[in-house]
Parts: structure tokens; sequence; C-alpha cells
């Protein structure tokens, strides 16, 4: 694999990751929140 | 009216919206798509298609289906009829009923197909060198040989599950069903991308063909790919098939959620997880393998073969020349069931709502009568060839735009970006960029008319006159358009004559005050 595949790679998996844990992490701080 | 069910937990509302979008899709067709439109630089129409369709449709779904639900009603039809309460409204409605029972009745057959050889895996029944021809042989012994009689034996339990599972309910039965199921389907998922990420290179006098090589040829960009149109359809079209757009499902499922709570971020988070599964474990494992194993000219000619040739002849093979192959291939196809039947169970569920929430029938009469007819159109799947291609078209590829197109065009020019702009930030957890209201109101129907029209105007013509059709396809074919149009006509009698409709005076009244 090239270093752009590579790059690509890791840019958009990070960047879907980074998205899922921001909204299930926003989720969760509700759900504690409510749990109050 | 009786209470309508709802969702137990939010989390457990976020794995069936992703247990729905998750599909076989993922893994078969994001990675051929990947592939044959320009690699790593695929991604680049892919995120702006997800940007400027996915996300704006996703959260316009979710808005129109808690609207409808506040109303005690799951259908598209109503979904639209409480957004411009019309006549008209309530039958454009009728497409977002008709296609998801149209695709599901050949997406449980396929997925029974799933179910079928995760058991042939784990008991050692593929042929003894497993090699590809001799796996393409046994596929199409399966589907119309020896062994068709299994094959029905499988779709008949896949349709008892699926029955089961619905006549449940939303809340004990699909929500249990994607609580166990969705978090199995990614840990099946991992441990398949570790075993392919550690496979290095299979055969050592073939140096080139290796699993690194496999995911160049995914990720590599070829940046030339970008200035084509196809691949902006390609890319386009795979966001509507991954996020289960324009089908009805979404807004059904949101209608189910408490009017009060966020669906902002809820519909961000299963739509992210939908994009885990298609974008990292769909796209570290089937090309990658099938490049490590038959090489680049090889793969090249199976992803042109499409998701079949990939996921069950290739896949099939290739699993069974490993250490622990059984294992590995029970793995790969029990993930592509738990994707379909996730994905089945959602759409009987705008129909079993219509049956429901109009007419007041029970939620097991409902189901029994939804996969009855289910069972009545999947036949021809069974025993007629070119019949799923032809509803695949029309219901799965047009349609789905079809039905999108008409959402977008109510959502933000009959009801108003403003207003739904408001509804869609009532409870929201985060608040939701403004410039959602732009993109609602020009980029999104723009992008979608330029879609449908391409593909009526490159495909529609020579599917209309069945260019290069054999002789023996025809019937099943004008069988397929004839099931096509006698869902919608009959789905569209069914509202006429349905004693619980919208209140209409309610939701102008309700739209004099938003």
């Amino acid at each position: 694999m090239s270093a752009g595949g590579w790059a690509s790679m890791i840019f958009f998996g990070s960047a879907i990751l980074a998205v899922t844990g921001w909204s299930i992490a926003l989720l969760m701080r509700d759900r504690a929140a409510r749990k109050r | 009216m009786s209470q309508r069910d709802q969702w137990k937990s939010k989390f457990g509302l976020i794995l069936a919206m992703a247990g729905s979008a998750i599909g076989l899709g993922n893994f078969l067709r994001f990675p051929v798509q990947a592939a044959q439109n320009g690699g790593g630089a695929f991604m680049v129409p892919y995120i702006v298609s997800l940007l400027v369709v996915g996300v704006p449709l996703v959260w316009l779904e979710w808005t129109m289906g808690r609207r409808a639900g506040g109303h005690g009603f799951g259908t598209f039809s109503a979904m639209l009829e409480t957004l411009w309460p019309t006549n008209a409204a309530r039958y454009l409605g009728v497409i977002g009923i008709g296609i998801p029972i149209l695709i599901c009745a050949y997406y449980a057959y396929i997925a029974s197909w799933c179910a079928g050889y995760a058991v042939f895996s784990l008991l050692d029944m593929f042929p003894a060198n497993a090699d590809r021809d001799s796996m393409v042989a046994f596929f199409g012994n399966y589907l119309g040989g020896d062994m068709r009689k299994v094959a029905i034996a499988f779709f008949v339990a896949t349709v008892a599950a699926n029955l089961y599972v619905n006549a449940r309910g939303v809340s004990r039965g699909i929500e249990v069903l994607a609580t166990y199921g969705i978090p199995l389907l990614f840990v099946f998922g991992v441990v398949l991308v570790v075993r392919t990420w550690t496979l290095g290179t299979p055969d050592p006098s073939k140096p080139d063909w290796s699993v690194w090589s496999g995911l160049g040829f995914i990720w590599n960009p070829n940046f030339s790919e970008l200035g084509k149109a196809s691949a902006w359809v390609a890319a386009c079209g795979q966001i509507f098939f991954t996020l289960s757009l324009g089908m009805g499902v979404l807004g059904c499922y949101a209608s189910y959620v408490p009017k009060d709570d966020d669906i902002a971020v809820s519909g961000i988070a299963s739509g992210s997880l939908n994009e885990v599964a298609e974008v990292i474990l769909g796209g570290s494992l089937a090309i990658p393998l099938a490049f490590a194993f038959f090489g680049p000219d090889a793969t090249v000619e199976i992803a042109k073969g499409g998701t079949f040739a990939l996921g069950f002849h290739s896949l099939g093979s290739i699993f069974q020349h490993l250490p622990l192959g059984t294992i590995l291939g029970f793995l790969w196809f029990s993930l592509l069931f738990i994707a379909g039947i996730t994905s089945s169970v959602s759409m009987t569920q705008p129909l079993i709502s219509l049956l429901m929430d109009h007419y007041g029938v029970s939620r097991v009469r409902a189901a029994v009568l939804t996969w009855g007819y289910i069972v009545l159109i999947a036949l021809p799947s069974i025993f007629g060839d070119g019949y799923i291609d032809e509803l695949d078209f029309w219901a799965g590829t047009v349609g789905l735009v079809v039905c999108a197109l008409i959402e977008a065009l109510i959502f933000a020019y009959a009801f108003g970006v403003e207003r739904g702009y408001a509804l869609l930030s009532h409870g929201a957890l985060a608040k939701i960029p403004p410039w959602i209201k732009p993109i609602w109101k020009y980029v999104t129907p723009a992008y979608l008319i330029w879609i449908l029209a391409r593909w009526l105007w490159n495909d529609a013509p020579a599917v209309l006159a069945m260019e290069g059709v054999a002789p023996e396809q025809r019937v099943w074919k004008w069988i397929g358009r004839a099931v096509v149009l006698g869902t919608f006509a009959m789905i569209a009698y069914a509202l006429a004559k349905a004693p619980r409709q919208v209140d209409r005076e309610l939701v102008k009244k309700e739209l004099a005050s938003l």
C-alpha cells in the first residue's frame, strides 16, 4: 500500500471513530445526568 | 387508540437504527465500489455525499418520524401528511411503505443464504478442494439444483426468525435482537479483521499478493477518478444503500421515540456506527482477502462479478484454505446473516405500522400478514431468474432516490426548513449547525435530482426495454414489474380505506403555531 493509501485509511478511519466516540460520549453524559 | 410501543433505552434505539443500516452492502458492496471508483480517492465523494445527502436526510427522516409518532402513526404516508396535510402527501407516502417490503422480498432470501452457508461452513460441507470454480458450482446447485430444497428450508427458518422478532414488537423484539446482535456482529468483524491483517502473504512464491497490497487496492488514492461523474454517482448511491435512506424505515423507527427525546446526536451515533462497520470493517475484509489469495487480475474480475461472487464464491473458498477455516467461514457468514436480519426486521415495520396504527390490527396479526405477503412475493425470487434484478432496480435503486426526493421537497418547501430545524433541535444534546438549512433546501434536492436524472437517462431505457435479457427471464421481469405496481396499488387502497387517519385539522393548527 502506498503512503497515500495509508494516509487516507488512517485519516478517514480516525475521523469516523472520532465522530462515533464523540456522539456516544454525549449520549452517555446525558444518561449519567438523567440518573443523577 | 392503544398506547404505541416505545424504545426501552437510547442505546437500544441506536443499535436498532444501526442494525437497520448495517447490511450486506457494508461488507460486500462498499469495498467493490471503493476499489472500482478511485480507491482512497473514492472517500472524497463518499464523505461529501455523506455530508450533503446522508446526514441531512438522516436528520430529516428522524425528525419526520418522531413528529408522526407524536400523532400516533409510523408510516411514511403519515410522516408526509403531518408535514403537509393533503391527499397528495398521503398517496405519495405509499412509496415509503411499498419499497421496503419489495426489497425485503429478496433481501430476506439472500440473508437466508448466509444462514445456510454459516451452517455449511461449520459442518465442513463445502466441496473438498473448495476452489472458486467449485464454490460457483456449489452456489448454483444450492439455488437451482439438488440443494434447492435446503435453500427453501433455510428461507423458511429465516422468515420464522423474522416473524418471531416482529411479532414481539419494537421494544421486546427488534430492540432485543439489536442489543445482542450488533455487538456480536462487531466482535465477529474484529476477529475476522485481525485474522485478515495477520495473514501477510499467504503464498510466499507470490510476494505481491499480500493483504497489504489488497488494502492498497481499496485505499491507494487515484485522484483522476474524482473528475468522473460516475465516481460521484456511485458514492451517493452507496450512501443511500448504507444508511437505509429513502425507505421510510428510519422514520418508522423514529416514530417510537418519545417526543422530547434527542434525535440529533442519536442519528449521528447510529449513522457513524454504520460507517465504522462499512469503512473500517467492510474495507478491511473481502477485497484484501480476495487480493491476497487470487491476485490483482482476479480481484478486478471478482469485483466486476458483484457482491455474490465476492461474498459467497471467493470468501467461501478462501476461508476453507485457512487454519480453523470452518470457524472463520462460520463467523463471516454469521456476520452477514446478523447484518441481514437486523435490516430485514426493519423493512417490515412500515407495513406492520400501517396495519397497527391505521387499522388497529394486533401486533402478532400484523406481523403474520406482513410476512405472509413477503413470502408470497418472494416466491418468484426462488424460482424465477431475473426477478430479483428487476425488483432491485425499481425498488432498491430508483425507488429509494424518488422516495428521498419526495420527502426532501415536502420537508423543505411545504413544511419549511425553519420549522424542520426547530423540530430537530427540540431535545437535541448538541447545537445543530445552522448550515443544515440551506443544505436541506437547495443542495440535497439538487443532488438527488441529478442522481435520479442520471440513472433514468443512463440505465432506465435499457432496463425498460429489457436489452440483453434472455427470453426465459422476460416473463419473470414482467412479474417483477407487476409485483411492484400491485404492491403500491394495494397500499394506496389500504390507506384510502383505513379507519384511522392523521387528524389534518390538528396538524394545520400545529403548523400555524410552529
